[in-house]
């Protein structure tokens, strides 16, 4: 079977959701970077997380990281069903945890 | 972050640590030496408790964005090898403590709170980690939604915004 070349997509409200999260810009790259080049790349292995709330449409992408003296855990809702080869981020929760 | 490097080293230096106290067992016909290995040991263990403290309390902000999973699977590794360290501690002091010899045993307890206090710490990061996503009340974009803004253009690729970032520009397109 031939390797689906999966592409990501970002929709409109996403990126705003993304910059309410209050990092700094090279984290923001970090984080895009990861959507670019992680998330295709590891797409058959994450897409076994399947979102508890919409199993049939979406899979969880889950990002952690440190900025400064905060760690961030990012969990994407990432859709692979509306079209072929096409990962559409459709929903993002923001959790920051202070590194003691 | 060179997960692998520090948890083969750290791994190592405690099963080297444990060999060595081991080898302690049969060691009664020389008094004065098997003193100064006790102590050695108990040094030993008090530096390597303060190195694991220093690589979790480094390491964890030195993190790029990475998949949950294979971070749990980074601290699972490092919790095991905490765990093995209080274990070896805790032998090293019975040993000491039934020695001929008075030692000091309080460098040696601050070291083993010490890592007590750091398996809570990578137990509650690990915990954290993988723990289930809260609820939300923000609704998630229908199929056909999603389909419809497709087919408006109204989408960016993740490569387009990392681009206009890279080159300084906004994250939202202006």
């Amino acid at each position: 079977m031939t390797p689906v070349n999966w592409h990501t997509i970002v929709l409109p409200h996403m990126s705003s959701a993304l910059r309410a999260c209050g990092l700094s810009r090279d984290r923001l790259v970090m984080v895009l970077t990861a959507l670019h080049h992680t998330l295709p790349e590891q797409a058959e292995r994450l897409r076994q997380t399947r979102a508890p709330d919409q199993p049939d449409r979406c899979f969880l992408f889950r990002l952690a990281f440190a900025d400064g003296p905060t760690w961030h855990r990012m969990a994407f809702w990432v859709d692979d069903a509306t079209a072929p080869g096409l990962l559409f981020v459709k929903k993002l929760v923001h959790q920051p945890r202070t590194i003691p | 972050m060179t997960g692998s490097l520090l948890l083969h080293s750290r791994r190592a230096q405690t099963e080297a640590l444990s060999e060595a106290l081991d080898s302690l067992a049969t060691a009664d016909d020389d008094p004065r030496g098997l003193s100064l290995e006790v102590r050695w040991l108990m040094e030993d263990c008090v530096r390597t408790s303060g190195r694991l403290k220093t690589a979790f309390d480094d390491g964890q902000r030195r993190w790029p964005a990475t998949p949950v999973e294979d971070i749990h699977a980074f601290y699972a590794e490092f919790l095991a090898v905490v765990d093995r360290q209080l274990q070896l501690a805790g032998r090293v002091r019975e040993r000491a403590a039934t020695a001929s010899e008075a030692f000091d045993l309080k460098p040696l307890d601050e070291s083993i709170q010490t890592l007590s206090t750091l398996r809570e710490e990578v137990a509650g990061l690990c915990e954290w980690l993988i723990a289930p996503e809260p609820r939300s009340d923000e609704p998630l974009p229908t199929p056909e939604e999603t389909r419809a803004a497709y087919e408006r253009g109204e989408y960016e690729y993740a490569e387009d915004i990392l681009n206009r970032l890279l080159q300084g520009g906004p994250l939202v397109k202006e």
